[in-house]
């Protein structure tokens, strides 16, 4: 191969091919795709390759602006939403574009994700308060929570399931059971959470074997994460907890955590003293 | 369908990321081998419960006195000391110390528990090759 | 939280024994300090081993090492696909050979201690 491409505005992409049962093992296909705008995505690429090259090349995608999560792949041996990362960030004009390893393949660059979701599921990612189930189940009105308390978990919301960070982990790579970084994240996300009474209860999930402690602070997830979520950080939060915990020092007032309290019930009437609006001046629209 | 888990492989190469990736292996490596010694070590260093013949040819077993044998009994220095600054950077950060707060992600993303305990690891690394300096001068060049 | 008070432990012994190892390996390994050669003589070894602050930390280093190191191997073996779903023979077996480890050690370290002592 050219140590160099031919064109400037021309891309080489090296592409993964694999399918499953009829395929007997992977390879990869060269592709050569123009640049269509300055702009131009990895993603616009491999669906420049679909549209016009070879229609049988599997790509999943959605939202195309790096919010839906399903566009993830490795390009060069960097883990990358395809719609989030412009053409013009490989200089050398050269791109491999493989799929998230420690996946499944469904089919060329599409990764399965049942395992991953599945761990997300298990961690309860969802807002829990068995102190006052009624609420929760019947809601009256709002939780209140400060602008300070949001920052505390806002950053780990903003998770968008790509699964980019538990193709990177090391421990994901020998381990399948392991919750990954996703799910761990996701426990720090609820658990500092004021409106979340959970906290014992995702812990129970998490603190066992294949869970937040085969953690070892790789940082890979957070390096890889293209929506600035942190994991690593999130995770290391729960391991202080647990911590905390096992040392029984989430009693001690300064770690015990409040529960965001109900927002009370709007006044039922005016304030004394206003006087009542005057007269209508325009007659009532009809009711339609 | 095809599982492309990366296995042990992965420890040593998953894809072009950040440097404490490398430490997690270089941490296991060091722990494993760090136990394996212990057990060695303390079955070794048992003999002298059985007095000083018994102490004396244990010594001679494993090569007292030997050049060689220095050379390994230093590469175990530097295998603690790496494990041990690597392990003060990890209890650190595991207990929530020096990683830093949740942030708004905002672009280019801060990444900061992985970004801001490396001026500290550093320090240690440094302390680390300080004392390992010390230490080859006490191995090499001082009389034994 | 049973995961979680053995890290706990893990990481207190870990933070234990960044002090008492480079102690430990200064001792006996940097001649600047008394370590080398010289401080392996039979001598060297019985004075060390009659003294009873020295006894005591050789105890607690011995604990502390064993227990985080094998406690670090099982998490690492357990990670493992041969053993993943082994969880709890990997630490039964890691535990026996942590606790036989810990037997020797204690007996060694201690019969001299009490020989020497009384005689
Ligand atoms: C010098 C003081 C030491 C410090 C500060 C230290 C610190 C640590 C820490 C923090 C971890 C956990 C890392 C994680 O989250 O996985 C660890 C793991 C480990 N340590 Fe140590 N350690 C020390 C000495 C030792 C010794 C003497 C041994 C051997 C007997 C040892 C064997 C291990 C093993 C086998 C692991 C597990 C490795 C893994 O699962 O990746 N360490 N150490
Ligand atoms: S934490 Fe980041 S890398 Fe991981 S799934 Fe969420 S968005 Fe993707
Ligand atoms: S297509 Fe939705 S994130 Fe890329």
């Amino acid at each position: 191969m050219s140590a160099r491409k031919k064109d400037p505005n021309t891309y080489i992409f090296k592409v993964f091919r694999y399918q499953p049962g009829k395929d007997e093992k992977p390879r990869f296909q060269t592709y050569e795709v123009p640049l269509l705008h300055p702009g131009m995505t990895v993603l616009e690429g491999l669906i420049y390759i679909k549209e016009n090259l070879d229609p049988t090349l599997a790509v999943r995608y959605s939202c195309r602006m790096a919010v839906c999560g399903s566009c993830a792949l490795y390009v060069n041996g960097k883990g990358i939403l395809a719609c989030h990362t412009a053409l013009r960030e490989f200089p050398s004009g050269k791109l491999t574009v493989e799929p998230m390893p420690n996946y499944p393949v469904v089919k060329d660059l599409m990764t399965r994700m049942d395992e991953f979701f599945d761990h997300h599921r298990q961690v309860k990612p969802y807002l829990l308060r068995p102190q006052d189930r009624a609420e929760i189940e019947n809601p009256t009105r709002e939780f209140l929570q400060l602008p300070e308390q949001l920052e505390e978990f806002l950053q780990f919301s903003y998770c968008i399931k790509c699964g980019l960070c538990v193709s990177a982990c090391p421990t994901v790579a020998t381990d399948p059971d392991f919750l990954g970084p996703q799910a761990l994240m996701t426990v720090a996300r609820y658990n500092r959470d004021s409106r979340d009474g959970g906290t014992v209860y995702r812990l129970k999930v998490v603190d066992a074997p294949h869970g937040l402690w085969n953690c070892h602070f790789a940082g890979a997830c957070t390096e890889v994460c293209p929506k600035g979520v942190d994991p690593a950080l999130a995770i290391q939060y729960t391991k202080r907890e647990s911590v905390l915990h096992a040392l029984h020092l989430n009693k001690l007032p300064r770690f015990r955590k409040k529960l965001a309290p109900v927002a009370p019930p709007p006044k039922p009437n005016r304030r004394p003293g206003i006087p009542p609006a005057p007269e209508r001046t325009v007659p009532e629209a009809p009711a339609s | 369908m095809k599982d492309r888990r990366l296995g042990i492989r992965g420890w040593i190469y998953g894809g072009k990321h950040n440097p404490e990736r490398f430490l997690y292996t270089l941490h296991r490596l060091t722990g494993v081998l760090l136990v394996l010694y212990l057990s060695v070590h303390i079955l070794v260093v048992g003999s002298r419960a059985f007095g000083q013949e018994a102490w004396e040819g244990a010594m001679r077993l494993v090569g007292l006195g030997n050049p060689v044998v220095r050379f390994f009994e230093y590469l175990l220095v530097v295998v603690v000391l790496f494990h041990a600054v690597n392990g003060a950077r990890l209890i650190l950060g595991e207990l929530g110390f020096t990683i830093g707060r949740p942030r708004r992600p905002i672009y280019p993303y801060p990444k900061e528990s992985i970004r801001k305990p490396r001026p500290l690891l550093w320090i240690l690394m440094i302390l680390a090759a300080v004392y390992l300096a010390f230490a080859a001068y006490n191995f090499f060049a001082l009389p034994a | 939280m049973r995961e979680g008070l053995g890290w706990t432990l893990h990481l207190l012994a870990g933070a234990f024994l960044f002090i008492l190892l480079l102690a430990h390996v200064s001792q006996l390994h940097l001649i600047s300090f008394g370590g080398g050669e010289q401080a392996l003589e039979w001598s060297a070894v019985l004075t060390r081993a009659l003294s009873r602050p020295q006894v005591i930390a050789y105890l607690v280093f011995l604990a502390a090492a064993l227990y985080h190191g094998f406690f670090g191997l099982r998490n690492l073996l357990i990670e493992l696909p041969v053993f993943r779903r082994r969880v709890a023979a990997v630490t039964f077996t890691v535990s026996i050979i942590g606790i036989v480890l810990f037997v020797y050690g204690l007996y060694t370290t201690l019969a001299l201690y009490l020989q020497g002592g009384g005689a």
